[in-house]
């Protein structure tokens, strides 16, 4: 196969991070972006881009970890580089604390991120309703500068994207040779994946240029995350919510939340609403399919369910998609030259 | 009681609150009058960066690294209140970066979270090989001074523009103590070989994604004299001159070089302005006021039938922000010991004979 042609569908972070991947191990490779959405309007765009793993329930945690470390240093490098203000890549320290003490002392990403260590009596005292915390240096993929910097990538490797709601993915065979699935939330309706499941969140972009440095609490739910042009306050963790309207009294509460974490948020201004359906799942589906029908096939490789943490591990599952895609290519030079005999 | 402050930068204005606050209850007839040739935004602090950080060492003076914690204390505990944004008051982590093993600073435990820097930290920095992380705070000059301004406005103190040329001057229009937080032109009321200069320069940029200060240091060649980056709440401040003895407050295009490529070179990211730049926001040079140690002490000066108490408090340096609120605790301290003297402070009624 002189030129496998290659269909990634989905235009978030995953699918764009994905396509880049492919590009760069197989440049034979022609490779086309296809969504229905594109930056600002996709999942990612809503998430403040923290590198913060969530735990994949299903997932062993190696593999959860060397996801997580090889996404940190491929970020880390570019926050390190001429490229970081571009590409949105930024590093951020801060704090995540609790109200009762944590699961775990040491979570499994504690020797990834940078200066892991526990807070200090003196440093709690900021946080009169919380016990425990967990002080850190983490990175922060900005949106919307991350995105847009995937694609300048990506055409500028030959890829081309295209607006395109693909309903069913054997619209594509005979267009591409392989196709790679990164619909996120779509996946539920796209493939039938009902483990699939979206729990909304609801966020305030805010302009607080001051706040210089993170806080979580441990639950996840409360979190001011400062990004380039303006601090990420979330949140909520509403499972099985399809809906993308911002809900005033939701908006309200996590103001409040966020602002008894941090007071000088009360002086917040220019507050923008956002809602994102995370696509939830137990185990991210890094995966290779042959979908068969009429006596036809079609490679497909699934990179989705990534919930709360595609961020902090699209650039190891792409990685990971990337090597499946070079299997099907294998296989498809295999199944062609048999076919030549 | 009429009591003169001159200088409207971080001293005097924190100096003159701190007065007010504690004695106008106590003293009826206290008068407070601010006089200046410059005020807020051309005083030197509001050129400062606003980085609260100590010097590294305070060469034994324990004096002064209580007044440091003072300092940082006291802001501390104005973080939560609904004053912090207004006054310019935040939380910022950051590094300060070394070629070599350095002894901890007299500040490790007055800053939050102060820990040596790790191997993949140091990676960052090529060419460091050793260094800390701590979170401390920022005071930005051009908000602080402002609200210092609004708080003693309505407090009722009075403000002059004007240079003051002498102690005498004050006391002879009858003020009664005069607070002397002059600054880098306190040789011009007594002269002061002590106090030189330590010129500064810094570049201001838009940099929103920097989150972090990162000081560097070289011990050969001083404190300051080193590249710096410190993000603020609307631009980011690159600097790393200290040039003891150059009075020039004009900016100097080797400095500019010097600071830009050095900071360039420090943090990678900033390269995106190598061909850009109309990104400066702006250029600023100032003099840090010097001197081996703070002059904070009373003076009762005699000139014929003139006499009148001067309570000095200039020569912070490079950490008058650092320092200012327990100098200005200090200064108050001395200013209450005058008013006991002059039997100015009521007294509890004794019994009668």
């Amino acid at each position: 196969m002189a030129s496998p042609k290659v269909a990634v569908v989905g235009a978030g972070v995953i699918g764009l991070s994905t396509a880049l991947c492919i590009t760069e191990t197989c440049p034979s490779c022609s490779v086309t972006v296809l969504s229905d959405q594109f930056s600002p309007s996709t999942t990612s765009d809503v998430a403040a881009g923290m590198l913060i793993p969530h735990t994949y329930p299903d997932t062993p945690i190696h593999r959860q970890k060397q996801w997580f470390k090889e996404t940190f240093t491929y970020l880390f490098a570019i926050s390190n580089s001429a490229e970081a203000s571009e590409a949105g890549i930024h590093l951020v320290s801060g704090w995540q604390v609790f109200k009762s003490p944590p699961k775990e002392e040491l979570p499994f990403w504690s020797d990834i991120v940078l200066g892991f260590r526990p807070m200090s009596e003196a440093e709690l005292q900021k946080f009169p309703q919380h016990q425990f915390g967990q002080a850190f240096t983490t990175l922060k993929c900005d949106c919307p500068s991350y995105l847009p910097w995937l694609e300048k990538r990506l055409k500028a490797a030959g890829t081309q994207m295209y607006t395109r709601k693909v309903a069913d993915l054997w619209e594509l065979y005979g267009e591409y040779d392989i196709v790679v699935n990164c619909t996120g939330v779509g996946a539920q309706q796209l493939v039938g994946d009902k483990q699939l499941f979206p729990v909304r969140g609801q966020v305030l972009k805010v302009h607080a240029p001051w706040v210089k440095l993170f806080i979580r609490d441990g639950d996840g739910l409360t979190y001011i995350y400062p990004g380039i042009h303006s601090v990420t306050l979330g949140g909520t963790r509403e499972k099985g919510s399809w809906s993308l309207s911002p809900d005033a009294e939701i908006t309200r509460d996590i103001f409040d939340r966020c602002c008894s974490l941090e007071p000088s948020l009360q002086g917040a201004q220019d507050i923008e609403v956002k809602v994102g359906l995370r696509p939830s799942r137990q185990c991210v589906r890094v995966q290779r399919e042959v979908l068969s029908q009429g006596g036809v096939k079609l490679p497909v490789v699934h990179n989705y369910g990534h919930g709360a943490g595609g961020f902090s591990v699209h650039r190891g599952t792409a990685n990971e998609a990337t090597h499946l895609v070079a299997e099907c290519i294998s296989a498809l030079q295999g199944s062609s030259s048999r076919a030549k005999l | 009681m009429r009591v003169a402050i001159i200088g409207a930068g971080v001293i005097g204005l924190s100096s003159a609150l701190c007065i007010h606050e504690q004695f106008h209850g106590l003293v009826p007839s206290l008068e407070l009058e601010v006089y200046a040739d410059h005020f807020t935004p051309h005083t030197t602090s509001d050129g400062a960066a606003g980085l609260w950080q100590p010097y590294l060492s305070d060469h034994g003076n324990l004096q002064e690294t209580l007044w440091n914690k003072e300092t940082f204390d006291h802001l501390l505990g104005q973080l939560q209140s609904p004053a912090a944004k207004e006054m310019g008051l935040f939380l910022i982590s950051g590094y300060n970066l070394f070629t070599e093993p350095v002894p901890d600073p007299s500040w490790k435990n007055i800053v939050l979270g102060f820990r040596n820097l790790t191997p993949k930290e140091l990676e960052l920095f090529p060419g460091y090989s050793y260094g800390w992380f701590n979170t401390a705070l920022m005071l930005e000059g051009r908000s602080y001074l402002p609200w210092l301004t609004n708080r003693l406005t309505q407090r009722g103190v009075k403000f002059f523009h004007k240079k003051v040329e002498s102690f005498q001057e004050l006391f002879s229009q009858g003020v009664d103590v005069v607070l002397n937080c002059s600054g880098m032109r306190a040789g011009h009321l007594q002269p002061d070989p002590e106090l030189q200069p330590g010129r500064g320069q810094i570049i201001k940029v838009l940099a929103p994604w920097v989150k972090h200060f990162i000081i560097t240091h070289n011990l050969k060649s001083g404190i300051y004299n080193s590249p710096y980056v410190i993000p603020g709440s609307k631009f980011t401040v690159l600097g790393g001159v200290n040039q003891h003895g150059n009075w020039s407050e004009e900016n100097s295009a080797k400095d500019h070089k010097s600071i830009w490529d050095s900071c360039c070179h420090l943090l990678p990211a900033l390269q995106c302005f190598c061909f850009q730049e109309a990104k400066i926001v702006e250029e600023w040079s100032g003099l840090r006021p010097t001197r081996p140690s703070v002059r904070l002490e009373r003076e009762s000066i005699r000139l014929g039938n003139l006499q009148g108490e001067v309570i000095h408090n200039y020569g912070h340096g490079g950490f008058g922000i650092t320092i200012h609120w327990g100098c200005a605790m200090a200064a108050a301290r001395l200013f209450g010991s005058i008013l006991q003297e002059k039997k100015q402070l009521a007294t509890p009624p004794g019994p009668r004979l």
